[in-house]
């Protein structure tokens, strides 16, 4: 049986070969990808996202992390299907059209999936269309909008308003943020929630899904 | 051109907002407007009327040089911004001439220098920020630099390396033709320069991130730029930590060092040369909302900005975070807030 702690340790030290190579042990030893991921890998995410807000992390080590986490997921996701064991919740993710920047929305994918949720990326410069078919196809049921640009805001008023003309707004919760978003945008197009940061937003992705 | 120019332009006084796209979108074709130098050289002039400035700030539009770098790849213009190098680019690319938009950015210089008595302007995205733009993810590859990783162990690191070469000549020979066409400033645009992609944590650990990819190309640009007798006006609106402020002051010594509103000028004053003037430094990001950002709070953040800049004794010009853009719908409240920029004053 492998130490398992070295996942945690890996995954803080955002060392994906390793986070590979212990996550491959484990499941050789016969160890559960459910206990891996909920007792080794979500608390870890969670202490990367608590030093992110301690300011001792930045963006760099956070994606490093994530991409840890995603070495080690890669190889517990087919398992997790065989078995039929269900995310946390699923949500599709995009920077609305118009917005090429994806740095914020990456970084809120990757805490998202740190917290065990399915994560569906539809890149930047996203058409309303696109989330609609992701809502419709795909079962998400958490819509996370991003935008960077003063001009593109707009775009998630046009996105959310599309979701309503499309018939499936009520499906959804719909959580925005991005550097000039803020809380009274959010609640003046009708978002259900604003995240300021990856955290808060992975904060209120969970809220969502246990209500 | 003369190191005091800025500075005496700060003791007289001088106030304006980097907000050329405003007047662009007052022209009936914005987008054809942009494509000619006449007109978009015109636009700027009425700009720098506006805000009174003898500076002809031109646009900001920091797709230019990728664009111009990917014509030559036979990538299409329409196509540039999505476009990232997913394997390793050529060493160097083909000669070519510049696109129709960035061709006008530089003729619109040399309408002004041939038009007008306003002192020419140039405008480009720095190295290190149009090589964020050439990589999907950018922050990975530079992050296994930082732990001591080579190109041959991960092709990540590969295609940045070879991406920042491209990006430093891409840069060089924008900043080279805006210079002979009259550019007697030219702002140097590296909002990316910043620890979204260059941690705090690496540096303190001793990587050489920051001089590689950010200082060294920007000291090879501005001893360019001061080589044609211009000035450097740097202009970084991201987040930054102390250290990175006073190495853009005091290594990269431009005229000016334009910074974000996450930045306090006044404690910034003592990170910087006295003969640097600091320009910023507003939310103006946050303008186009009277509920994010009512005028009564813009005419707070205007006089205490002032303030604390004449009490710390530093050449200041009171301006913007960044380019103020037209928001549709959102106008009215832009423009009440840049004149409360303009005219607010401590004590009034």
């Amino acid at each position: 049986m492998p130490d398992l702690n070295k996942l945690n340790q890996a995954i803080l030290d955002g060392d994906a070969k390793t986070a590979a190579s212990v996550t491959k042990e484990a499941l050789e030893a016969g160890v559960d990808p459910v206990v891996l991921i909920q007792q080794h890998m979500v608390p870890a995410m969670d202490e990367v996202g608590r030093l992110y807000e301690a300011e001792e992390y930045f963006v760099p080590e956070l994606l490093l992390a994530a991409r840890a986490m995603k070495a080690s997921l890669e190889l517990l996701r087919p398992l997790l299907a065989e078995s039929g064991a269900e995310p946390t919740g699923r949500v599709v993710i995009g920077t609305v059209k118009g917005d090429l920047h994806d740095i914020g929305k990456n970084l809120v994918g990757s805490m998202l999936e740190g917290g065990g949720f399915e994560v569906i990326d539809l890149g930047a410069d996203v058409a309303p269309e696109k989330f609609i078919e992701a809502i419709q196809t795909r079962g998400a049921r958490i819509v996370c909008l991003s935008a960077l640009l003063t001009v593109t805001m707009p775009s998630m008023k046009k996105t959310i308003e599309a979701l309503e003309q499309a018939g499936v707004r009520n499906q959804v919760k719909v959580l925005v943020g991005g550097a000039p978003v803020t809380p009274q945008f959010a609640k003046e197009i009708g978002a259900d929630g604003y995240g300021e940061t990856a955290n808060a937003a992975v904060a209120l992705a969970r809220q969502f899904v246990q209500r | 051109m003369d190191r005091g120019l800025f500075l005496n332009l700060a003791r007289r006084g001088l106030r304006f907002p980097i907000a050329t796209d405003l007047t662009l979108h007052e022209h009936p074709d914005p987008e054809q407007a942009r494509r000619d130098p006449a007109t978009l050289g015109r636009i700027v002039a009425l700009s720098a009327g506006r805000w009174q400035c003898p500076v002809a700030i031109p646009l900001m539009d920091l797709r230019l040089e990728k664009a111009d770098l990917l014509s030559a790849l036979g990538i299409p213009e329409e196509q540039a911004e999505s476009f990232h190098f997913t394997e390793r680019p050529p060493a160097a690319v083909p000669r070519r001439l510049f696109l129709p938009a960035h061709a006008a950015a530089i003729g619109a210089i040399r309408w002004i220098r041939d038009h007008t008595t306003l002192i020419p302007c140039g405008m480009t995205i720095g190295p290190f920020s149009l090589l964020t733009r050439l990589l999907a993810d950018p922050i990975t590859p530079l992050a296994l630099l930082a732990r001591g990783m080579q190109e041959d162990e991960d092709v990540s690191i590969d295609i940045a390396l070879r991406a920042r070469q491209l990006a430093i000549a891409t840069v060089t020979r924008s900043v080279r033709a805006q210079l002979e066409a009259g550019a007697q400033v030219v702002i140097v645009c590296e909002p990316s320069a910043s620890i979204a992609y260059l941690s705090p944590r690496q540096q303190r650990a001793g990587a050489t991130l920051f001089e590689h990819f950010v200082l060294a190309p920007n000291r090879a640009l501005r001893d360019q730029i001061h080589a044609a007798g211009a000035l450097l006006f740097f202009h970084n609106c991201g987040e930054l930590t102390n250290d990175m402020v006073a190495a853009f002051g005091q290594d990269l010594h431009p005229e000016v060092l334009s910074l974000g509103s996450s930045r306090d000028l006044a404690a910034d004053a003592g990170l910087v040369p006295e003969d640097t003037v600091l320009y910023g430094n507003l939310p103006t990001r946050r303008f186009y909302s009277d509920s994010a950002l009512p005028a009564s709070e813009v005419a707070a953040l205007t006089v205490s900005l002032v303030a604390r800049m004449r009490a710390a004794g530093h050449a200041h010009i009171t301006g913007s975070e960044c380019d103020v853009l037209h928001v549709a719908g959102a106008m009215k409240a832009i423009e009440r807030k840049l004149s409360i920029l303009m005219n607010a004053e401590p004590g009034a």
